[in-house]
């Protein structure tokens, strides 16, 4: 029975995405592609904070830079889609190389206090550099055309229609990053988390190695991006603010840091949460604030841990082990 | 056979005004055992710490195998074929045993980038890894965490991540610290084993002068940063600046 519970659970979910592609109510569908693209940039994250063990406070830089970079291709080059969120995509991974470049070689404090220092380097920069980026307007008017495939053409403008879009994505998303983690790099990663130290002395180049982390992670950030502005249709440059780049470790923390599954949990919490207490109180953040403390000292490994607890389970693999520490 | 692998030249170090390395000129050379003793504070540790990468020199020049090796980083030196493990268990404490030796055997085979291929594979790293595993009598717990081993066990764990970089010189750190007699022989003979094979030279770093004297071809003796004596188990044993050393005025006769 407990074995098939986890492939059932995943087809159960997956029906349920499609339904409610297919049967939602606009809101819904809002409420569950703002789920999902929070989800990718989480699942990215994880890669770095539960995976390498790398707390990075900048990476709404490579959101922004997804964000930016697809509609700045919509409005000077080409409307189609797919090539917006590639650009998108491209964009986010070029920064991240060269911010990652300059913060893995520091870890701990120093490594979050330079993420940080970068994402607010790229957030003025969003902010000043008004003939380019909209400064606080943001850019407007990204609109979703149809994806042409000669042949035929998809049409998607209506939430309805993009949703579906977002699920291929999300989708995409969650096989790339379990197969990463599965992955001789996914060991690798585990490894460095463990015992940066040692590491060296297994013939890795640690610096190299974490760049590679950051510059994944960050290009999933893009991704998510580049999806919500095509959600949007417009950026802001918020969306570059430390106060962004928080959510997806919050979301990380929430879900439970050392699982797979851990942020798709944590993002659902996050956005339906907030979303149900905004409508009694606009001080939304002080009860997600208790609601947090609650699960964190409540369910260490997170709600994935919480869940896979209740399942019965002991650490599956100690790659991807379950619970764990904070 | 007499092959010199690692050379050193004129290797100096200090930490404020205390010298610790004293423009060593050392040799190491394939196939010959070699330990390095020295009371506390003689620089044994600094010494393998600047040869591993793991401390810069203030001056002087390492060569392994002809090359330059003085400033290159860690990780390359490793791939190199020069490697060491650690006096204190430094191991990855939530990764299971196997993975702890897979990391290096997946390094060394060039693979530890790969990102779109699972783990499991990977059947050469997977042979070798349990190849070492074996090596060093972990197989049977071959699937528990790090942490869940005994104290004794994490140290042939320590010696196995080391191993399986396939070293050609390896540097072992007081390898039987915290033992017991059993585990103790077992590593002994390993080492005895290995050495004999005649893939990797060791050079040991050791108080317990049972283990320096059934092992070593050659011995070093550091003091205050300087070698005092350097030669044959029975050079050493008759040295009398060795006995001096060791036990202090009292030799004075």
């Amino acid at each position: 029975m407990r074995r098939y519970a986890i492939p059932l659970l995943a087809f159960l979910i997956l029906a349920a995405l499609i339904l409610t592609g297919i049967f939602g109510s606009r809101f819904v569908v809002y409420i569950a592609m703002r789920v999902m693209i929070l989800g990718i940039f989480a699942l990215g994250y994880n890669l770095l904070l539960g995976r390498t063990g790398l707390l990075s406070f900048g990476h709404a830089a490579f959101y922004a830079g997804g964000a930016y970079g697809a509609a700045l291709f919509f409005l000077h080059v080409q409307k189609h889609p797919l090539l917006c969120i590639t650009a998108g995509v491209a964009l986010a991974l070029v920064l991240a190389v060269i911010i990652g470049f300059f913060c893995v070689r520091h870890t701990e404090i120093y490594f979050a206090m330079l993420t940080l220092a970068f994402g607010m380097m790229v957030f003025s920069l969003l902010w000043n550099l008004r003939d380019i980026t909209g400064g606080d307007d943001g850019l407007v008017g990204i609109a979703r055309e149809p994806i042409s495939l000669g042949f035929a053409s998809i049409p998607l403008v209506k939430p309805g229609q993009y949703y579906f879009l977002v699920l291929v994505f999300f989708l995409l998303s969650l096989g790339l990053v379990y197969v990463i983690r599965q992955s001789p790099l996914g060991l690798i990663l585990a490894g460095i988390r463990e015992n940066d130290k040692r590491i060296e002395f297994a013939g890795i180049s640690l610096k190299n190695y974490r760049l590679a982390a950051f510059v994944i992670s960050g290009g999933f950030a893009g991704l998510a991006g580049a999806l919500g502005t095509l959600l949007n249709s417009n950026t802001t440059p918020f969306s570059a603010h430390w106060t962004h780049s928080a959510e997806p470790v919050l979301v990380s923390l929430i879900g439970g840091l050392q699982t797979f599954t851990g942020p798709l949990f944590g993002s659902l919490v996050f956005v339906v949460l907030r979303e149900i207490i905004e409508r009694y109180t606009q001080n939304w953040m002080l009860w997600f604030g208790i609601i947090l403390l609650v699960i964190i000292m409540g369910f260490r490994g997170g709600i994935a841990g919480a869940i896979s607890e209740l399942l019965g389970r002991k650490t599956p693999s100690a790659v991807g082990k379950e619970g764990g520490r904070p | 056979m007499n092959r010199v692998l690692l050379e050193t030249r004129a290797l100096r170090k200090a930490f404020g005004r205390v010298q610790v390395a004293n423009a060593l000129d050392l040799t190491f050379e394939a196939g010959v055992i070699t330990s390095i003793i020295g009371p506390n504070g003689a620089g044994k540790s600094t010494l393998i710490n600047m040869l591993s990468g793991l401390i810069q020199p203030d001056s002087g020049e390492i060569f392994f195998m002809g090359q330059q090796i003085t400033r290159l980083p860690i990780h390359r030196r490793v791939k190199m074929g020069l490697c060491r493990s650690f006096q204190v268990v430094n191991v990855f404490p939530e990764l299971t045993a196997f993975d702890n030796i897979q990391i290096p055997v997946l390094a060394v085979l060039g693979r530890a980038g790969r990102l779109l291929i699972p783990l499991r594979g990977e059947t050469i790293a997977r042979e070798e890894a349990n190849a070492i595993l074996s090596r060093v009598g972990l197989l049977h717990a071959s699937e528990s965490r790090a942490t869940a081993l005994s104290h004794g066990d994490q140290r042939l764990l320590e010696i196995g991540i080391a191993l399986a970089a396939r070293p050609k010189l390896l540097f072992l750190d007081e390898p039987t610290a915290g033992m017991n007699p059993v585990e103790r022989t077992k590593i002994l003979d390993s080492i005895k084993r290995l050495s004999a094979e005649g893939k990797t030279t060791f050079v040991i770093v050791e108080h317990d002068m049972d283990v320096v004297f059934s092992l070593s071809d050659r011995i070093v003796v550091l003091h205050h940063g300087d070698i005092i004596a350097d030669g044959t188990k029975e050079q050493i044993r008759e040295s009398s600046k060795v006995r001096e050393v060791y036990l202090g005025d009292e030799v004075d006769e």
